[in-house]
């Protein structure tokens, strides 16, 4: 028995490791929950992978969704990529990025070498506990659950979000808290006790959530004239293989879809 | 028992929760029962399909602004 996911990941990643489950379908794969019916991949940002994930999309019969072209320019500039395709009673999304947003560039890398050395095609705890700092409060449930489950108390320590949790682990693991703290301010709080530490924890997430808004609101002012061409765009490739979409997405894109949004107050 | 006391005792015994059990019991299920009950909740998922034809759950983009709310037409979300 298998999943429309695993499989689609499979083909993904069939002669190379390609893409990495995210998100929603990675917490199911780490037991957690069962959150989303959408996919979401992280691709690498080369041209082989975007062919190859294009192919593979094409013969699934799937169309793109209003978005970024599938293609390195864009995506190294956060942007994402959406498809969607029918697998009998289902409908299947398929979502891209190259720059996974609050993972390094180095933590990327890293998450890359880890995934070739032990065969696995699914995002790791910590980087998928970074991603998961969105600004949906459900998402900070699932952060939760992910840090314990992480097996290094550093890890634990700068994604916890339990009070009690800290508190027992600066206990267990002092060191631990000494080397993360300068990496989450909000640790030096942990002797203050346990209602100062949960205002902390509130502040926090709200913070983290202003930030994921201000984040996308920069792509949105960024892609307002793609969304004002896309109801032609999309038009023009009702109908066509994949292939040929993309073709057209690309070439209707370029000088109207920004490769990144702007920086800060940059116009 | 002092208040304090009290209360460290109860932190003990308690711990934060997250998620509901039955969320967690994922853990303990095979790979085929975790593989079965994920195709059963997609397929029941399907439910809101309509619902969120011009949504998104990943990603930078909010709206697809050709899917009209109600929209049926072969462009909207199939």
């Amino acid at each position: 028995m298998t999943n429309p996911y695993l499989e689609l990941t499979a083909e993904l990643n069939r002669g190379r490791l390609r893409a990495l489950i995210s998100s929603g379908q990675a917490v199911v794969l780490h037991r957690l929950a069962i959150m989303s019916k959408d996919g979401d991949w992280i691709l690498r940002e080369d041209s082989e992978a975007t062919d190859h994930a294009i192919a593979v999309l094409a013969r699934r019969e799937a169309r793109y969704r209003y978005g970024a072209p599938l293609d390195s320019r864009w995506l190294a500039g956060g942007w994402s990529s959406h498809f969607e395709m029918r697998q009998e009673r289902l409908r299947l999304r398929a979502d891209f990025v190259t720059r996974p947003p609050r993972v390094s560039s180095e933590g990327l890398a890293e998450e890359w070498q880890a995934a070739e050395a032990s065969r696995r095609d699914v995002i790791g705890l910590e980087p998928l506990a970074a991603l998961k700092m969105t600004r949906r409060e459900k998402d900070y449930a699932v952060i939760g659950e992910l840090a314990r489950r992480m097996e290094d108390p550093r890890s634990q320590l700068l994604y916890s979000r339990s009070a009690r949790d800290l508190i027992a682990l600066a206990a267990s693991a002092p060191e631990a808290l000494a080397e993360s703290t300068p990496r989450r301010p909000l640790l030096a709080r942990i002797a203050e006790g346990r209602e100062a530490l949960e205002e902390a924890l509130d502040r926090e997430r709200r913070a983290l959530i202003r930030a994921d808004e201000e984040r996308l609101a920069r792509y949105q002012e960024a892609a307002e004239a793609w969304a004002e061409a896309w109801r032609e765009v999309a038009q023009r490739i009702a109908g066509l293989p994949l292939p040929q979409a993309h073709a057209v997405v690309v070439s209707r894109a370029e000088g109207v879809l920004p490769f990144a949004p702007p920086v800060g107050g940059e116009r | 028992m002092s208040e304090r006391h009290g209360d460290r005792a109860r932190d003990e015994l308690m711990r934060d929760e997250f998620l509901s059990d039955e969320d967690l019991d994922l853990e303990d299920l095979s790979e085929e029962e975790l593989i079965a009950y994920w195709n059963l909740w997609l397929e029941q998922a399907q439910s809101s399909n309509d619902l969120d034809a011009a949504s998104y759950s990943h990603g930078v983009f909010e709206r697809d602004p050709a899917v009209e709310v109600g929209d049926d037409s072969p462009q909207s979300a199939r």
